[in-house]
């Protein structure tokens, strides 16, 4: 039997079909107003003169952001930058360890497909299964909440305090 | 982040180096026996407990943390933990062995000018901040660690490192902040001027937490283990103030916290930070801020 080629860690990429228009999930990555309603918490851009974009108005390449947690507002998840944004199905950011994570967004089968790719993992066997494993996992559920809040409105998040330990926040 | 039990030892194969974490470590267990680890050289790190009192022996000197501290340890420093009791809870995180290089890159290089020259030679350097800080702010963080370690929450794990990440920058702020000031003890000798800056800011530890008692100078002192005279000279040398004077700020600073976020009279809030005269704090609130209190809630509603 042949064997099987080395399964690549480096990269992975996951996609979800969404009953709504590109230029409305292109919104819901590239604009801070699209994100806070389904992402990891309140997000900012600012633009490469330092200024803030206003909550509807979409990222640029070369923009900076910010990602606060949703449920401790006050502490940074996370920040990098926009490293390709075209404004209309071309989305790209850098993530977790610095890797870009690439959204393109096309149509298949009359709906609109939000595919990601997230790449440059580091592969050493440590970090690969808390990245590789970590972020795909994470990225499941909130390209779930995507789906789920543009196409009906139920955003999934766990708003509960006092509940920890799920995978919805 | 990784969390672990806590090992029997921490580096019986390497005596002399350090143990190099490739990730930050998250040492956690409620202790059902007595626990004894070696004194072995450490990460750098954070020790605390979740539960019960721990001890913490730091290059010969016992610590002993109870919640609501936490133990800043610097890479090398020797470590023993000692307890008896059931039930504890020790905590450690060691960071990882990269992190303060990445932290000191990117702060330097990252449009963030945070260090100036005399503290880049001493990058590694955090014994400013080696010793028992009583913050239950940092205390509290340490601890949503061990939630999140354990979470199977999306992107748990990239929430983690991100608050240690944040923790340890507010970390190596205050270090640099530390330095600066022990730069103002007047000794000869760099071990002097190290052990007598960290005396005195244990008792200003001491004195944030208790700042709306009736404490003297004399017990002031007593935290110290310094004569009172020679604990207010230290003191007005390394922060440029006397402890008074200090103490005095603290409150006004915390009264005018409770004007703007509670409902409290004036008169409670005079109770609530130690002052006995509403007169005399209405005074030096004025003299601190600007305006009197009851001006100030208005402008504040």
């Amino acid at each position: 039997m042949a064997q099987l080629p080395p399964a690549d860690f480096s990269q992975f990429k996951l996609r979800v079909n969404v009953r709504t228009s590109v230029e409305n999930a292109y919104r819901a990555w590239a604009s801070a107003s699209g994100l806070d309603s389904w992402f990891l918490g309140k997000v900012t851009f600012t633009d490469e003169a330092g200024a803030a974009r206003s909550g509807d108005s979409l990222a640029q390449g070369g923009d900076e952001y910010a990602c606060y947690f949703y449920r401790h507002p006050e502490t940074m998840a996370i920040k990098g930058k926009v490293l390709k944004a075209n404004g209309r199905n071309l989305f790209s950011f850098s993530f977790s360890k610095g890797c870009p994570v690439t959204i393109s967004i096309y149509t298949e089968q009359n709906e609109t497909i939000v595919e990601l790719i997230e790449s440059n993992l580091p592969t050493d066997e440590e970090t690969m299964r808390k990245h590789y494993v970590g972020d795909s996992k994470g990225w499941i559920f909130y390209l779930t909440n995507l789906k789920s809040v543009l196409e009906g409105g139920l955003d999934l998040r766990n708003k509960n305090a006092d509940i920890v330990n799920v995978i919805t926040h | 982040m990784f969390v672990q039990p806590l090992p029997k030892s921490f580096n019986v194969d390497n005596e002399i180096i350090p143990p190099d974490y490739s990730d930050h470590f998250l040492f956690f267990e409620e202790l059902q026996r007595s626990y004894d680890c070696p004194e072995h050289p450490a990460n750098i790190g954070l020790l605390a407990t979740t539960k019960g009192n721990c001890n913490y022996y730091v290059n010969g000197g016992k610590n002993q943390v109870d919640p609501g501290k936490v133990f800043f340890i610097s890479r090398g420093s020797r470590l023993a933990i000692r307890t008896t009791e059931k039930g504890v809870a020790p905590v450690l995180l060691f960071f990882h062995s990269k992190l303060p290089d990445l932290v000191l890159h990117s702060l330097i290089y990252g449009g963030e000018v945070l260090l100036e020259k005399p503290f880049d030679s001493l990058p590694f350097d955090f014994s400013y901040l080696e010793r028992i800080h009583v913050d239950e702010q940092l205390h509290q963080v340490v601890a949503s660690l061990l939630v999140l370690g354990d979470s199977c929450g999306s992107f748990a794990s990239l929430q983690a490192d991100m608050i240690i990440r944040e923790m340890f920058e507010n970390l190596l702020r205050k270090n640099q902040e530390a330095y600066k000031h022990s730069q103002n003890v007047q000794a000869v000798k760099a071990s002097t001027r190290l052990e007598i800056f960290k005396r005195i800011s244990t008792a200003r530890d001491w004195m944030d937490a208790h700042y709306n008692a009736a404490i003297t100078l004399e017990d002031i002192g007593v935290v110290a283990a310094m004569n009172s005279q020679h604990f207010l000279r230290m003191f007005k040398q390394v922060y440029n103030i006397t402890p008074h004077q200090y103490l005095i700020d603290l409150k006004l600073k915390k009264a005018k916290q409770l004007l703007e976020s509670t409902e409290l009279t004036i008169n409670e809030i005079c109770q609530t930070i130690g002052f006995e005269s509403v007169f005399s704090f209405s005074i030096l609130f004025k003299g601190r801020f600007g305006q009197p209190p009851s001006q100030f809630r208005r402008a504040e509603q």
